[in-house]
């Protein structure tokens, strides 16, 4: 499994989440259980010692008598009399009973000296006693000792004998069951959460595997498409809503590719075209002047024609990469703040003279509120490329526009944008051509010109609009005219009072 | 013999033209699809250069239309595609030229389906 992949990184992340929640569990399993158990281990020593001194109590009434420290030294000292067989019976067989020949167990005095202990009780348990069990005389104390290694629960109770004599018990009793029951405990959880771990990881993997058998499957397949074969799409198999969601995403993206990669084609070849036809035109030129003899004056004419055609090629090109410009870099564009009626009037300029030099009119039409107040529109624009805009456009119209006709300029702001008109009354575009006329290189049917343009200026004119966040429209009727729209938001405007 | 050139380049039919009447042909030349309808029409070329690429009607049309009525006539594709593009947009036309290539090379073209005129050219 390679380390650094979603299968390797889930199978960890599984493992881990679920290692720490075991570990917890058990923590919490393993300490309830050790508290019950010590719980249970101290319930015993205080029952046992409760009972002890319950049955030493017994005592009293058959030694009223003596006093306490009498009839236990007699009892030590194996003096025979009535009472103390009688007692000596009835303790030995009490503490069967109570099941103490595991336990070591003293009774002191107030002052920590030994009056009686078990059998079992020698100098060594006395000595890790007073070492690891300081006598209380006025509370109860519960403790772990140890005893030469074996760990003991150890109780130390004080109690009053014969209503005036305080006494201590001490009891140990030994841990090595519980502790035996807590490690096997331990031992079980450890092996316990192996197994589950390695049974969860393997799980893990597996399911992630097959989860993220469609990942491979599409990488696959999205591995194998090349420019050559971009038509080809991803199936969507029968996969998660996520992996199909993936599917769609990655074929959507082919398909834009595939639409791009058309549109570049057919552009390269457009453009191969339209830089083929003007080196034709110098290569034919050349080769039919050199096929024979020619006066001085036809040699003339060849490289007149010639020249055209290089300057058409360089029109071609520098067109181009200006539109590449503007369709791939908006930084190009320097935006500023632009009154639109002194830029209208700027405009009207030119197009006043370039009518008047073909013959036409020309007319600039402004609603009298604007003429009133020329601050009333402000729009955000690059004045350089806007004008090369509406060069293109009052040049199209000049250039189809029969001598006598006329250009008009106009605008009209409504609400947050403003409309520029170009409107001429010249040969007009046919129907089928409104939506072609600003592909690159389109040229209406209606273009007969002695000097052929690029044939992207209206794709210019459209990428520089755009780029405005406006947009261009254009009407037309042939034989009647057409109106080029130029639609640019207004940043500021004083309310329109017509 | 006649070629009817048809091209909307009027520069380009200037020079076909030119190159034509040295190889001893009568020329005639139109620069749209409905002109060149109502030449052949009225009385068909022996030849047609025709290019493809022609606002208003393409000369694929013209292609299709001219073959039905002018069994006769012979017809070279003239255009700036290259040529297996010109083969598959005119399929079946008697010669195809990239007008990019030599002059020499539409004479050649000519000739092989013209050899009965006169005047060679020098390229």
């Amino acid at each position: 499994m390679i380390r650094n992949s979603i299968r390797f990184k889930a199978s960890i992340l599984y493992t881990s989440v679920l290692f720490v929640i075991l570990v917890i569990f058990s923590g919490v399993l393993f300490s309830v259980t050790r508290y019950v158990l010590y719980q249970g281990l101290d319930d015993e020593l205080r029952l046992k010692s409760s009972e002890i001194v319950n049955i030493l109590k017994s005592y009293e009434k058959l030694s009223r008598s003596e006093t306490p420290h009498q009839h236990l030294l007699n009892k030590l000292l194996g003096i025979e009399d009535r009472a103390r067989l009688i007692v000596d019976d009835l303790w030995r067989s009490d503490m069967d009973a109570l099941n103490l020949k595991k336990d070591y167990i003293v009774i002191l005095d107030f002052q920590g000296r030994p009056i009686i202990r078990s059998q079992n009780f020698d100098a060594e348990t006395a000595r890790v006693f007073q070492e690891q069990l300081p006598l209380s005389v006025d509370f109860m104390v519960l403790k772990n000792i140890r005893k030469t290694g074996r760990p003991f629960r150890a109780l130390n109770l004080p109690f009053l004998y014969n209503s005036r004599n305080l006494l201590v018990i001490q009891i140990a009793t030994p841990m090595d069951a519980v502790i035996r029951m807590l490690n096997q405990l331990l031992y079980f959880i450890g092996i316990g959460i192996l197994v589950i771990l390695g049974i969860t990881s393997f799980m893990g993997g597996f399911f992630t595997r097959r989860i993220l058998r469609p990942v491979l499957n599409v990488t696959r397949i999205v591995d194998n498409i090349s420019h050559k074969d971009l038509n080809r799409r991803i199936p969507e198999m029968a996969a998660d809503a996520e992996m199909r969601q993936l599917i769609r995403s990655c074929n959507a993206m082919l398909e834009r590719l595939e639409k791009s990669f058309a549109h570049v084609n057919e552009f390269s070849s457009h453009v191969a075209h339209e830089l083929k036809t003007p080196l034709a035109i110098i290569r034919g030129e050349m080769e039919l002047a050199l096929s024979r003899t020619r006066e001085p004056a036809e040699y003339e004419q060849v490289l007149q024609v010639s020249l055209e055609e290089v300057n058409r090629l360089i029109r071609i090109i520098k067109d181009l990469l200006l539109l590449a410009r503007l369709d791939y870099n908006p930084d190009v564009f320097q935006f500023e703040k632009i009154h639109l009626t002194a830029f209208l009037e700027e405009i009207y300029e030119y197009t006043h003279i370039l009518a008047e030099q073909k013959g036409l009119f020309s007319e600039l039409r402004l609603s009298p509120a604007f003429q009133a107040s020329p601050n009333q529109s402000v729009i955000e624009g690059d004045k350089l490329h806007l004008r090369r805009l509406f060069l293109n456009l009052i040049n199209n119209a000049v250039k189809f526009t029969p001598k006598g006709g006329k250009i008009t300029v106009s605008l009209a702001v409504s609400g947050r944008s403003a409309e520029i008109r170009v409107a001429d009354t010249g040969v007009g575009i046919a129907e089928k051509d409104l939506n072609r006329i600003f592909d690159k290189f389109f040229r209406s049917g209606s273009q007969k010109q002695a000097e052929p343009g690029s044939g992207l200026g209206l794709s210019m004119a459209r990428s520089i609009a755009r780029a405005h966040q406006g947009d261009i429209t254009v009407h037309s009727r042939p034989g009647e005219g057409t109106v080029f729209g130029v639609i640019l938001p207004v940043i500021f405007s004083v309310p329109d009072n017509n | 013999m006649d070629v009817l050139v048809i091209d909307d380049e009027q520069k380009i039919r200037k020079i076909f033209s030119s190159l034509m009447q040295q190889q001893g042909f009568s020329v005639r030349a139109a620069d749209s699809v409905a002109a060149a309808y109502d030449m052949m029409l009225d009385d068909p070329a022996d030849l047609v250069l025709l290019d493809i690429n022609m606002p208003e009607v393409d000369g694929i049309f013209f292609y299709d239309i001219a073959t039905t009525f002018c069994k006769k006539s012979k017809f070279i594709v003239t255009s700036v595609y290259a040529l297996a593009d010109q083969r598959q947009m005119v399929p079946g036309a008697d010669a195809y030229y990239d007008k990019s290539d030599s002059l020499a090379e539409l004479v050649r073209k000519v000739r092989h389906l013209m050899p009965s005129s006169e005047q060679p050219v020098r390229g």
